[in-house]
């Protein structure tokens, strides 16, 4: 019927491969967790310590299973049948009326299968000799075998899969690990602000994210290698972790210094006040300590980056061992890590003056927030600095201050497409005669105010 | 005019939204010389040109605004040549196929365009879309539409069908959406396309039959974190409401009862009176425009009234009365070469 087009082959079809230092996601089951492949350095799953010195070379994608603490490296077909034989299986016939919980259904006992553990036996051989010595298992419904076999799977399996680590990885890791963390940010209601706000490829975006960087990295995957992303913080420094999630997409040091540059709200609202002032301010990003409001602010600064140093890479990230050498660190290192933290200082405030002379034009071309404060003023102020016809996305996990908001900005009269929304997202299991909606679902994703800013109506009145 | 690379000022040939009211809002493209029509009068087109985005235009009886057309505002007005996917839908297809720059997707079918714009947006200015449709005439009308948008670079779209045929491209895709009656058939030769670091899938679907089918052709095609997810926006209006709060201390219970027994008196002077104060206790005279004037000296609406108090009005977001209750159910799901 039609011809098949011409086209080029990508020069670059290759599978990615883990290298040392890269930020990983390690799946298994529904267990994920974001670590830095360092093959000197355990990461933890829950409880169970890992060394990924064995996944180092391997393509992004792979399974391996977990002996001991070790990872190896699991071919990929069979991994894959693994991951199916579980999920199919036939229509049903059987009932359970002849089952009975008298915990002797299992004919090899504790003792034996620790012996089949220790003896090296893998994971598939002893679910396949729990099956077969299983009285019950045969006279199980199809469904309650799948049930069965996935439990002990689970058990005597370990099987984790690397990733490479995207938005959506992120979003469902985080989503995953405590929705609270992430101010309940879920993916959909992400995906919904990064359409709204027409994020794309050499655009200017402004950003005010309390979710561990997650909305800074997904407005920064979309932007590809131009753009840029102004990241406002609230307070006078970031917190340690505000870029955690940005870290984790493995861009170029080069590259991530070309798209984003850090502000906080307090200097972004300092350059919409009056000219008079202006002078202070700018005094004030030269020699941030010396000048400035009160010396009390300059000592609150100086408290929370102390405080920031000690937390670096919280909780997502494990680095128990590094906290205990902390304690018997040398002097030498000492004085290393003061000067590492000049850097970031001078870095920090290069980053400032870089953000303020962009966001100073007014011409940024959409506004992105997820706050833990409220969102009125935040976005009032940040709304300055977008060219008329630019989209804005305001997330709460709130109702009632996006109510607040639309009321202000309806008040301001500087918008149209003014809408108050949520997304409602249900998954499915689905399988032959088995399909429904899942068991337990998120209750809520978070609201959402979009809108698209416009010049204000002053001279044209309606006729 | 390019949906990738925003623009300030209006030029002649652009396709710009005019947003007359939130329900009034039209895709229209600037030719010089051309006037539109709007409920408002008559609207010249050279006296776009030239304005910033984001500005008001003048019609000959009002005015309106003038904005920069982005994928979603587009999704609002194109010409629906078939049923669309909307922005819910589509802003979670994105970010479920991990697309970003550089991004290679194949798409089936083009439809109307709606999500081809956003695809296409998202994956420039160095990703490929490579979209199929089997209607002659819904391809050549978005191709010009995808040439009209600046996208003729990124977009390639020809007539196939994809479900007998498969893409036709080897090696090459980073992710595809299916929008066929009968993915099922097409699964088993999508393999072929996927470039060899594999990729994601996303399959649309309205009835839930067909994504049974879909999902036991993906497990068997080698596919795996296969999910079915299904997703609604629920719009809210935001708007003033005041609900009476009745009053049920002792001070008003012993007013009601007093008025019951004053009309069993049928002394009209005292009724009066009595009705007097009840109003100057319920503050505001328009309370419940539902009692109507004739009734209100009947002893219900009295006692009723007495027992009322106008409150403070407040601000609520009220959920729409009827909603889409169903789009189509989105499976997704990873392919991985062996």
């Amino acid at each position: 019927m039609s011809q098949n087009l011409t086209y080029e082959k990508s020069s670059t079809n290759t599978r990615k491969i883990i290298q040392e230092g890269d930020f990983i996601i390690i799946r298994r089951q529904d267990a994920s967790r974001l670590v830095q492949v360092d093959k000197y350095k355990a990461a933890f799953l829950g409880k169970q310590k890992l060394f990924l010195g064995g996944i180092i070379g391997k393509p992004y994608g792979s399974s391996f299973e977990v002996k001991g603490s070790d990872l190896h490296f699991v071919d990929p077909a069979k991994s894959r049948f693994l991951c199916s034989s579980v999920a199919i299986a036939e229509a049903q016939t059987r009932d359970n009326r002849f089952l009975v919980d008298d915990g002797k259904s299992q004919k090899l006992t504790k003792e034996q299968i620790e012996e089949l553990k220790t003896g090296g036996v893998s994971g598939e051989q002893i679910v396949e000799n729990l099956v077969e010595n299983s009285t019950t298992f045969k006279d199980k419904t199809q469904y309650a075998q799948a049930k069965y076999l996935k439990k002990k799977q689970k058990k005597y399996i370990n099987h984790v899969i690397i990733l490479e680590p995207t938005t959506r990885l992120l979003s469902e890791m985080y989503f995953s690990q405590g929705p609270l963390k992430i101010c309940n940010l879920r993916v959909d209601s992400l995906a919904q602000m990064l359409a709204m706000c027409n994020v794309m490829s050499r655009g200017r975006y402004v950003v005010f994210d309390s979710c561990f960087g997650l909305l800074t990295a997904a407005v920064l995957e979309r932007l590809g290698d131009s753009g840029c992303v102004v990241q406002v913080y609230p307070g006078p420094g970031p917190t340690s972790s505000f870029r955690q999630a940005v870290y984790a997409l493995n861009l170029a040091q080069e590259q991530l210094k070309k798209l984003l540059v850090g502000l906080p709200v307090t200097e972004a609202a300092r350059l919409l006040l009056p000219p008079s002032n202006e002078v202070i301010n700018h005094d004030k990003h030269v020699v941030p300590k010396i000048t400035g409001d009160s010396k009390e602010n300059s000592v609150e600064v100086n408290a929370r980056e102390e405080a920031e140093e000690k937390d670096e890479f919280t909780s997502v990230v494990d680095m128990k061992d590094c906290e205990v050498e902390d304690k018997y660190e040398s002097q030498a290192n000492k004085s290393a890590k003061e000067e590492a933290k000049a850097d970031r200082k001078a870095q920090r405030m290069d980053e400032q003056k870089i953000a303020k002379e962009i966001l100073a034009v007014k011409n940024m071309d959409g506004l992105l927030v997820v706050s833990r404060h409220h969102p009125t003023n935040i976005v009032l102020t940040l709304l300055e600095f977008l060219a008329p016809s630019r989209p804005f996305a305001v997330f709460s996990l709130y109702q009632q201050p996006l109510v607040d908001c639309y009321r202000k900005l309806k008040d301001k009269g500087e918008t149209l497409f003014l809408k108050l929304t949520e997304t409602w997202l249900r998954s499915y299991q689905v399988l032959p005669d088995r399909t429904h909606p899942a068991i337990n679902m998120s209750g809520s994703g978070g609201y959402l105010l979009t809108g698209i800013k416009v010049e204000p109506l002053q001279t044209h009145k309606k006729s | 005019m390019s949906f990738i690379e925003y623009r300030d000022l209006v030029k002649n040939g652009d396709t710009v939204l005019i947003y007359l009211s939130i329900s009034n809002i039209y895709a229209l493209k600037i030719t010089s010389g051309k006037v539109f029509q709007t409920k408002y009068g008559a609207l010249k087109h050279d006296s776009i040109i030239g304005k910033r985005y984001g500005n008001v235009v003048q019609c000959s009886r009002g005015w309106a605004y003038v904005l920069f057309l982005t994928p979603e505002l587009w999704t609002l007005t194109l010409p629906h040549r078939t049923q669309i996917l909307y922005t819910p839908d589509i802003s979670l297809v994105i970010l479920q196929l991990d697309l970003k720059p550089g991004k290679v997707v194949c798409e089936a079918g083009t439809g109307s365009g709606s999500l081809s714009h956003a695809l296409a947006r998202t994956i420039a200015p160095t990703g490929q879309l490579y979209t199929f449709d089997f209607h002659e005439q819904r391809v050549s009308l978005a191709r010009e539409e995808f040439q009209e948008h600046g996208l003729g670079d990124i977009v390639t779209v020809q007539q196939r069908d994809v479900c007998a045929e498969g893409f036709g491209l080897e090696d090459i895709a980073d992710a595809m959406f299916l929008d066929l009656p009968h993915p099922w058939e097409a699964i088993p030769l999508m393999n072929v396309s996927f470039r060899c670091s594999g990729g994601r899938l996303c399959s649309f679907s309205p009835c839930i039959e067909q994504v049974q089918k879909t999902c036991e052709a993906l497990h068997t095609g080698g596919f795996t974190d296969i999910t079915t997810l299904e997703c609604l926006l629920r719009p809210f209006e935001v708007k003033e409401v005041s609900l009476p709060h009745l009053h049920l201390s002792e001070e008003t219970l012993n007013k009601t009862r007093k008025i019951s027994l004053e009309s069993q008196d049928g002394t009209t002077d005292v009724k009066k009176e009595e009705t007097g104060k009840i109003n100057t206790n319920s503050l505001d005279d328009t309370t419940g425009d539902a009692v109507s004037f004739s009734k209100s000296n009947s002893k219900r609406s009295r006692i009723e009234k007495s027992m009322e108090n106008v409150c403070e009005a407040e601000w609520a977001a009220v959920p729409s009365l009827q909603i889409p209750g169903h789009t189509g159910y989105l499976t997704f799901a990873t392919f991985t070469h062996s």
